[in-house]
């Protein structure tokens, strides 16, 4: 009895957060499908039926938004463990109001890049990368942050990669091997909130207790 | 009531979201951005067969659809009057004429007949349903002109009030078809002047016609034309662009669902800091003040916007979220936070200095990197995030101006306003009195210039004292520059009364004052006329580079022909269009219409003709450059100016950053604050007092008087003011006692004891200390801190036993047990008073007990004896009478074991030697009230509250004492003062409690509010309770002996303590924590240590003197003394600090660590050293300088500082 009862009180916590990052990760999901549908910059194949349409997905890629979740998870438990592992613990003193700040500028370069008129692709994928990197600077400078972010963005532009080439969805006007540019920077600097965000989850719940002075 | 959450905080939080949530409640229901708004094609495109547009060659907008769904073309009339007719009519005439044209020019639009025979009925749109405010009353056109104002030209002509009538409609703008503040009707018109109206006649159509439009401007040449001498036909010219214009689909939750999202962020962000503020205690100003810095921090980049008239392209509801989350509230908690938690006691200037000079660097260090992020994004070449980076980075400067120069006074004056509340602080401040305000530094002079050993002034100052922690240069003319001129201030001011001054002016004089937008915008209308349009393309191309995405710049450049370069002031908002049609019952949103360039038209009221023209050519000349030297690149070069100026003060000042920003905060502060006084020492001699034959050892005062001992064990007690000798303790003496009782006790006591085989023992031990004695001497002529050494010497345990020095010379007759162990005595004056009176029951177990073989007496065996055992024997030695004690100590003649501490309370000194005995004698009198012979190990400390005695000794023992006074031949008295001074006032001393406290010797006691907290050898601190004894606290840390210890009550309950590790400590007595472990500046033990309530001086034996400011853990300056040797500190005022050093005394600032004056003292002979120095209140001192003391007061002259 007691060992369920210990394993419950310890997984709880970690459900919690679970949870906690899936939903993060499907409202993201959301609103970077808003903001690329507002552009015109993805064409879903329009069979308008259900109201996930309105969010600019289909009945037939409803998938998309718990796959999202489950990548926002996956990103989310992977920065503390690996900050557990690597014994690095970020160098910025991390409370909500910083992943607050982290949130609103990552919503605010997906706005600005689904928004503004760049004079040439290139131009706003460096921006966008430009800005991945000072939110990098700004909010974690650990270099397991960089690492992992970077990686999620890497899987995450394969990923879509994938599913265009399967012709799941394509974009209005691609301009690298049939994806937009910028997108690799926008997963990466996505992965680094979801991050952070799990980190403070984990923070938050006072797991790793031990390791924290 | 921490956890209580404070209304302040609510505020807070409405304020700001309800702020923050505005440009989302004012939501248009149309919104699109500049670039995806508007988009201008050529009109050669257009197929006049499909009536749509070519899409060939161009890079179009995504909802260009070739076809508008409709066109609008205006028609702006500018009507002159010219000087003499300004003058000859009223405005009233002015206006109504003008609006006069409004009924001819629609007149003659709608009856227009073109040579197909079309009219403009057969194009234009129709308005549907009811006829509407807009439709022309002949074929339900929708044509916007100021006729719309009147039903029908009757009724215009029999109004009399037509201005009116304009401005108070709700769409004014619309009707006029310019803005009202272009159009020149509202504005005051100086008679003799040029006077300019404009309006236009807005037709919309649903098709285009370009030849029927074509002859139609022709038509209208004829009237409105001739007058003018220009030649060029411009204005009339066919359009040759037009401008579409799109209105998107409000597409509902999809597009609010981002900008949701970021406010949910925002609202959680602001939620989360303002969670933090709990420690805050903050009050509603507050609060307030923090409201007011962000809203104005987000409201200030507008303001400036519009001063500076650039229109922003950007939507404010999109971008604020992201503002206010780029400025951050985290600057000001920060503030707050680290203000809030510094020592409250000191003055607020101080503290806020404190405070923001802590977190200054890393403020400074976001702002700065904020800046160049910001300007960095500037540099991408897109108008929206060049223009959000302008806009953010005028916002983060204005938020860092008005954290500084608002949100900081604003916190100053609350915590002003709450010390004041605080009565505590009043007290330290009545006591600090005198040294309130600055102290001037003088030149340096010596009292005695002609003996001094040393040549000049200069050479005496300067290589004896090496300063290392100076104040860099630059930071000291900044300072002093500002500080003493206060030129800053006086700028500020005359500023300030200028502005006011014109305020008054444009209040009381409205036409004087320079109407600098009204004529700007009247003559900008015209420029495009008179200026080639190549220059008008260069100029836009220059704002183009810059980036400013100005609205009305990018017109500019898209209006190449002049007509529509004529328009940009005249030119209505996109908005206009959709609203006059929704006003008509049609909704644009999806659609884009088709804006053709508007044709001016002209008419002059001249007396003159021919001359206007050129008049208004080189008005407009002239008011052109400031147009250009106004627009966009301004704001530009404002922030750039503003930016280079910050990096120039953090390049200059990058090392003294810290500083720099108190600097200006104290100056910022003491603006505020009444004039300051500033205090001058005065010269005055030194008292000189002679009598010790020896080197003085220790000394004590008690405010008036001074009591000093040397090392013969002479005691001198003197008369601070005059420099009189009060008395010399008769220490050797015996005392003439009255003579009938004394005799018959004394007779008594000898038959009593002397069969007791006491005096052989007595013998022993006498012979026994006389070889210890000159090791002895030589002990206690080094520093009184190195008694641990001594008491753990190998002659400790014989040093204990010993007596006095010269048993021999005593008279025998008058020894009675003295000689004896001391704790033997209480035991057999009990047995003898149980013989003689035959009272009370004494245990036979104690007798036994009580001496040990060796003769060591029983107490004095350290940690074996519980210390309930001796309390009993010292029961039963308090249970003797009074007097008896009385009578006993004053036989008990044996007062010249050498001094080890002194104290100086009230009217009595009390003496504790190296034999363990405590000694206290009045000062009247000159007589020994009592002797305490309790315990045989030194006294090392002595501490005294009321009539408690706290004393110290060598092995760790505490003994706490009481005194009980009584008058010898009268009733008893608690008090020390006696009505007859002749009397010997009696006193009895018992013991109340003895702890083994230490483990090893105690160095110092000192007695602070309900605590006693003493310092040892065996690294602790400990705190005890005055109550009942105990320990309250044990405080560990030191990694050596604690050498020195100092308590300040004036904000808290915090002690320093200097110890041989090296170190000093700050702790809070209130929860026994160390707050502070200063270890880098000494790197010998400490052995003098001094503190006020703001600043710690220590010493330490290498001769490094360092000044602290320990609340805050700081080391402000750090002074190594070469050849000097500092010999004792007395630190008397909060300012003021003096040393004694060989052969004179070196009066300090403390503030700037400068030595002030140096004071010679001895009048041949200036070798010796300043050995002790005893602070006697605020202005004197007394130093000891060899066997002579000096007093030397430091009488302060305050004069108000200019």
């Amino acid at each position: 009895m007691t060992n369920v009862k210990s394993l419950r009180s310890a997984l709880v916590p970690w459900l919690r957060i679970v949870i906690a990052l899936f939903f993060i990760g499907v409202i993201f999901a959301l609103v970077l499908n808003v903001l690329q549908v507002q552009r015109n910059v993805a064409a879903f194949s329009r069979d308008v039926l259900s109201g996930l349409a309105l969010f600019g997905l289909s009945m037939s890629t409803w998938w998309m938004l718990p796959s999202y979740g489950t990548g926002a998870v996956l990103i989310g438990l992977a920065f503390p463990c690996a900050d557990h592992h690597l014994g690095e613990s970020p160098k910025i003193k991390n409370e909500w109001t910083s992943i607050m700040r982290c949130t609103a500028l990552w919503i605010g370069i997906n706005h600005a890049a689904a928004t503004l008129n760049f004079s040439t692709p290139a131009q706003l994928t460096f921006w966008v990368s430009a800005m991945s990197l000072c939110l990098w600077w700004l909010y974690d400078r650990t270099r397991t942050g960089l690492f992992l972010a970077m990686l999620s963005a890497v899987v995450a532009t394969g990923f879509n990669q994938i599913l265009v080439s399967n012709g799941v969805f394509s974009y209005n006007e691609p301009d690298l091997l049939s994806v937009k540019s910028w997108l690799p920077s926008i997963y990466f600097s996505g992965g680094l909130t979801i991050g952070n965000i799990g980190r403070q989850l984990v923070v938050y719940e006072d797991l790793y207790k031990p390791h924290q002075d | 009531m921490q956890n209580m959450p404070n209304p302040a905080h609510f505020l807070l939080l409405i304020a700001s979201r309800s702020h923050g949530c505005s440009p989302l409640l004012n939501r248009q229901t149309v919104s699109a951005n500049e670039q995806e708004r508007t988009f201008t094609t050529n009109l050669s495109l257009y197929k006049e067969k499909e009536g749509t547009f070519s899409k060939d060659g161009v890079k179009y907008p995504k909802w260009f659809t070739g076809k508008p769904v409709l066109y609008i073309q205006r028609y702006i009339m500018e009507i002159y009057y010219d000087d003499v007719k300004s003058k000859l009519w009223t405005e009233e005439e002015m206006n109504k004429k003008t609006l006069l044209h409004s009924f001819y020019l629609v007149d003659n639009i709608t009856n227009f007949k073109s040579l197909s025979g079309k009219k403009i009925g057969n194009f234009c749109f129709k308005a549907k349903g009811h006829k509407t405010l807009f439709s022309s009353s002949i074929n339900d056109c929708i044509i916007a002109a100021p006729t719309n104002f009147w039903p029908n030209l009757s009724s215009f002509n029999s109004d009399k009030n037509v201005i009116e009538r304009i401005i108070e409609h709700s769409n004014a703008d619309l009707l006029i078809g310019v803005p009202v503040l272009a159009s020149g009707f509202q504005q005051q018109t100086v008679p003799g002047n040029y006077v300019k109206r404009i309006f236009s006649v807005s037709v919309v159509m649903s098709s285009f016609e370009n030849r029927f439009l074509k002859e139609l401007h022709e038509y209208l040449g004829k009237f409105y034309y001739r007058d003018f001498n220009v030649s060029h036909n411009f204005g009339l010219a066919s359009s040759t662009h037009i401008q579409h214009i799109y209105y998107s689909e409000a597409s509902g939750i999809l597009e609010l669902l981002p900008l949701l999202l970021t406010h949910v962020i925002v609202f959680l962000y602001i939620a989360f800091s303002v969670a933090k503020i709990e420690m805050v205690r903050s009050k509603w100003a507050l609060a307030f003040s923090a409201v007011c810095t962000i809203f104005a921090a987000l409201t200030m980049p507008l303001g400036i916007s519009t001063y500076l008239q650039l229109d922003s392209t950007l939507q404010n509801r999109e971008i604020y979220p992201y503002i206010i989350i780029i400025i951050g509230l985290e600057n000001i908690l920060i503030i707050t936070k680290s203000v809030v938690s510094t020592p409250m006691d000191l003055e607020v200037r101080e503290r806020i200095a404190e405070g923001l000079s802590k977190e200054g660097w890393s403020i400074w260090k976001t702002f700065f990197f904020e800046v160049i992020t910001l300007l960095a994004g500037y540099f991408i070449n897109v108008p929206a995030i060049q223009e959000f980076c302008v806009f953010a980075s005028v916002a983060v400067i204005s938020e860092y101006f008005l954290q500084m120069f608002f949100f900081v006074p604003v916190l100053a004056i609350e915590i002003r306003r709450i010390e004041l509340t605080d009565l505590n602080k009043q007290n330290i401040r009545k006591e600090d009195a005198l040294s309130e305000g600055e102290v001037e530094e003088q030149p340096i002079k010596s009292i005695d210039e002609t003996f001094q050993s040393k040549g000049s002034d200069e050479n005496f100052m300067s290589p004896s004292f090496t300063r290392q922690a100076k104040m860099p240069k630059r930071l000291a003319f900044a300072f002093s520059f500002w500080a003493r001129t206060r030129i800053v201030q006086r700028v500020l001011l005359l500023c300030m009364i200028g502005y006011i001054l014109y305020v008054i002016t444009y209040i009381v004089f409205p036409s004087m004052a320079p109407n600098g937008s009204g004529n700007v915008q009247r003559v900008s209308v015209e420029s495009p006329h008179f200026f080639s349009n190549m220059e008008v393309e260069s100029e836009s191309r220059l704002l183009w580079k810059i980036g400013l995405k100005i609205q009305r710049s990018v017109r500019n450049i898209v209006a190449t022909e002049s007509s529509e370069a004529s328009s940009t002031t005249s030119q209505l908002p996109w908005e206009a269009w959709y609203r006059l049609l929704s006003l008509n019952n049609y909704h644009l949103a999806g659609m884009h219409i088709g804006l053709l360039s508007p044709v001016v038209l002209k008419r002059e009221y001249s007396s003159k003709p021919g001359r206007m023209s050129v008049d208004v050519m080189n008005l407009t000349k002239q008011e052109d450059i400031s147009v250009i030297s106004i627009d966009g690149v301004y704001l530009v070069f404002a922030v750039l100016i503003l930016f280079i100026i910050i990096c120039y003060t953090l390049t200059v000042l990058m090392k003294y950053l810290l500083p720099t920003t108190r600097d200006i905060l104290l100056w910022f502060i003491r603006m505020c604050q009444p004039p300051q006084y500033r205090t001058t020492i005065a010269d005055n001699a030194p008292i000189i007092l002679r009598g010790h034959g020896q080197d003085i050892e220790c000394l004590d005062s008690n405010g008036s008087t001074l009591v000093t001992s040397c090392l013969e064990g002479k005691v001198i007690a003197w008369n601070v003011i005059t420099g009189e000798q009060y008395c010399i303790l008769r220490r050797n003496e015996i005392l003439p006692l009255p003579r009938p009782r004394m005799d018959r006790l004394r007779n008594h006591y000898d038959d009593s004891l002397l069969g007791m085989p006491v005096r052989g023992n007595a013998r022993m031990y006498g012979y026994m200390q006389g070889e210890i004695a000159p090791a002895h001497l030589g002990m206690t002529g080094s520093q009184s801190t190195y008694f641990g050494d001594v008491a753990r010497s190998p002659v400790s345990p014989m040093y204990k036993t010993h007596r006095r020095s010269r048993s021999d010379e005593v008279n025998s007759r008058t020894i009675v047990e003295s000689t004896f162990a001391t704790s033997m005595r209480p035991v057999s004056v009990a047995q003898r008073l149980e013989e003689n009176f035959g009272k009370g029951t004494i245990r036979q177990r104690r007798s036994d007990l009580s001496v040990l073989p060796d003769g060591q007496p029983l107490s004095s065996v350290d940690g074996y004896v519980s210390s309930k055992n001796i309390l009993k024997e010292h029961e039963s030695y308090n249970k003797r009478s009074l007097a008896e004690n009385y009578f006993q100590n004053l036989y008990d003649s044996s007062s010249n074991a050498a001094i080890w501490c002194l104290l100086c309370h009230d009217n009595i000194i009390i003496i504790g030697c190296c034999d363990g005995s405590v000694e206290v004698w009045d000062i009247q009198s000159n007589y020994r009230l009592c002797c305490y012979r309790g315990c045989s190990s030194g006294v090392t400390c002595l501490s005294a509250i009321k009539n408690r005695i706290f004393v110290g000794r060598s092995y760790g023992r505490i003994d706490i004492l009481q005194i009980s006074t009584f008058k010898p031949y009268g009733g008893s008295s608690n008090n020390y003062g006696n009505d007859n001074p002749q009397l010997p006032q009696l006193a009895s001393i018992n013991l109340l409690c003895t702890k083994k406290w230490h483990h090893e010797t105690l160095n110092t006691i000192k007695i602070a509010k309900e605590f006693a907290i003493t310092a040892s050898q065996d690294k602790t601190i400990k705190v005890m309770r005055l109550s009942d004894y105990g320990c309250t606290y044990t405080l560990h840390g030191h990694s050596d002996s604690v050498s020195c210890l100092n308590v300040d009550l004036s904000a808290g309950f915090f002690c320093v303590s200097g110890s041989a590790d090296c170190s000093l400590r700050v702790w809070d007595l209130s929860n026994g924590s160390c707050v502070h472990h200063l270890s880098e500046e000494h790197t010998t033990a400490i052995t003098v240590l001094e503190c006020n309530h703001k600043y710690a001086v220590s010493i330490s034996i290498d001769n490094v003197l360092c000044i602290w400011k320990y609340r805050a853990g700081v080391c402000i300056h750090r002074i190594v003394q070469s050849n000097n040797i500092i010999g004792g500190i007395a630190l008397l005022s909060s300012a003021l600090m003096v040393t004694g050093s060989q052969g004179c005394i070196v009066v300090w600032n403390v503030r700037s660590g400068r030595v002030m004056r140096t004071i010679t003292l001895g009048e041949y002979d200036c070798s010796n050293f300043v050995s002790h120095m005893q602070k006697i209140d605020n202005t004197t001192v007394a130093c000891s300088y060899g066997n002579e003391m000096y007093i030397i007061s430091f009488s302060s002259v305050v004069e108000k500082k200019d």
